[in-house]
C-alpha cells in the first residue's frame, strides 16, 4: 500500500500539485524520522535524524526526476537519501580528523541503482565510525574490514552462528564447523580488544 | 490524540517552521502575513477558516503563482486539501507578494517574486484591500483566542 501510495503521491508531485509537498510530508516524515531513530540509535544527536529526514524529503520534492519508481519504492529511495544525508551532516560535525581511506558515499543513480554503499563500509558503519569514540579506535587495531563487521554484530548482541558464517564466507560449512570456526574468530577478536582497549565489557556474550 | 498522531503533527510543525524562510513554501506567505497583521496562530486559522492542524498543512503547500492562469484553479486545489476559504486564502497570497514586491522595490532589490510586476501588484494590493473591508464587519477581534470562541 506504501508503495502504491508512493506512486500516487510521486505523480501528483510531476503534475505540479500545490499539495503534493504537504501530503509527501505527512505520509514520509514521520516514517522517515522513526526509521533512522530506530537505525541509529547511538546517535549523540537524535535530532540530526529528523534534520536528515528533512533534508532528503525537500531535496526529493525540489527535485522529483532523481527518484525512478521503476527501480525503488518511495519510502527506500527516501531512506537511502536521509542516510547519505545523516552521514554528511556527522562528517561535518566531526572535524578533519577523518581518515583519508574514508569513502564519500553517493547515490549513484546513473545506473539505476540506489547504492549507498562504496568501499568496505556500508553507510551504517560509517554513521557508526563518525559516531562512536571506540569505533574509532577499531580500525587501527582491526583493520580487517570482516573483523570489524564481526565486532559490530557482537555490539548488535547477534547470538545467530549463521550471521557470522555469512560475514565469514563459510556459511557453506557443517553446522559444526561454522560454529568452530566463527568461536575461533570471536576468541582472537575479543583478545585483540581486550588487550588494547581493555574493555572485555565491549563484547558481551 | 493518539501518540503518532501527536508525534505526525510534531514533525510537520518542526518542517513548516523551517519552510518560513522558503518563498517557495505557504509558510513563508502566512509568516509574513501573520507578522504583518499583528496575528496569532489561532487568529491567523480562523481568518482562513481552519484549525491549527489545518494551518499547518497549508503552510507545507507550495505556494500558488498569482500571475498564473491557473491561480484560481490553484487557490481551489490548496482550499479543498485544508478545508480553508478560497476568497481569504487568494486574498492573503496576493497581499503577501505585494509587501513582498514593493519592499524589494524600496530596497532597490529585484523582487523575490520577480514574474510580478509593480501595476499587477497594486491590482492585487487594492483587491486584497477591498476584500479586507468587507470581511472587517463580520470578524470578531483578530488576536485575542478567548474572543474568538465565544464571540464575545
Amino acid at each position: 500500500m506504501l508503495k502504491q501510495l508512493g506512486e500516487e503521491l510521486h505523480q501528483q508531485l510531476l503534475n505540479g500539485d500545490l499539495t503534493a509537498p504537504a501530503r509527501i510530508f505527512e505520509t514520509f516524515l514521520p516514517l522517515l524520522v522513526s526509521r533512522l531513530k530506530s537505525k541509529y540509535r547511538y546517535l549523540d544527536d537524535p535530532h540530526l535524524a529528523e534534520s536528515a529526514a528533512d533534508d532528503a524529503l525537500l531535496d526529493y520534492v525540489g527535485n522529483p526526476g532523481q527518484f525512478l519508481p521503476q527501480i525503488k519504492r518511495l519510502d527506500t529511495f527516501l531512506l537511502l537519501v536521509a542516510e547519505r544525508d545523516l552521514l554528511n551532516m556527522l562528517r561535518s560535525e566531526k572535524n578533519s580528523g577523518l581518515p583519508p581511506k574514508m569513502p564519500v558515499v553517493e547515490l549513484e543513480a546513473a545506473d539505476g541503482e540506489y547504492r549507498v554503499e562504496n568501499g568496505d563500509l556500508s553507510v551504517e558503519e560509517q554513521v557508526l565510525l563518525l559516531t562512536s569514540p571506540i569505533w574509532d579506535k577499531l580500525e587501527g587495531l582491526l583493520p580487517n574490514t570482516t573483523d570489524q563487521k564481526i565486532v559490530r554484530l557482537l555490539m548488535e548482541n547477534e547470538r545467530s552462528t549463521d550471521v557470522f558464517a555469512a560475514v565469514l564466507g563459510i556459511s557453506d560449512q557443517s553446522p559444526e564447523e561454522q560454529f568452530a570456526e566463527v568461536k575461533r574468530h570471536k576468541d582472537r577478536i575479543k583478545k585483540t580488544l581486550q588487550r588494547h582497549l581493555g574493555r572485555p565489557d565491549l563484547i558481551d556474550e | 490524540m493518539t501518540d503518532s498522531t501527536s508525534d505526525t503533527l510534531y514533525h510537520l510543525e518542526r518542517l513548516a517552521r523551517k519552510l518560513r524562510a522558503n518563498p517557495d513554501y505557504m509558510a513563508s506567505v502566512l509568516a509574513v502575513y501573520q507578522q504583518h497583521e499583528q496575528l496569532s496562530e489561532a487568529a491567523l486559522a480562523h481568518r482562513l477558516s481552519i484549525d491549527s492542524t489545518q494551518l499547518t498543512r497549508l503552510a507545507l503547500c507550495k505556494r500558488p503563482n498569482t500571475q498564473s492562469v491557473n491561480f484560481p484553479e490553484q487557490i481551489h486545489q490548496i482550499a479543498i486539501y485544508v478545508g480553508a476559504g478560497e476568497i481569504a486564502l487568494a486574498q492573503i497570497i496576493r497581499l503577501v507578494e505585494s509587501l513582498q514586491v514593493f519592499s524589494s522595490l524600496a530596497a532597490g532589490e529585484k523582487p523575490v517574486t520577480s514574474t510580478a510586476t509593480p501595476e499587477s501588484m497594486m491590482s492585487g494590493l487594492l483587491s486584497a484591500a477591498r476584500d479586507r473591508q468587507e470581511d472587517d464587519s463580520k470578524e470578531p477581534q483578530q488576536d485575542d483566542e478567548t474572543e474568538d470562541e465565544d464571540g464575545t
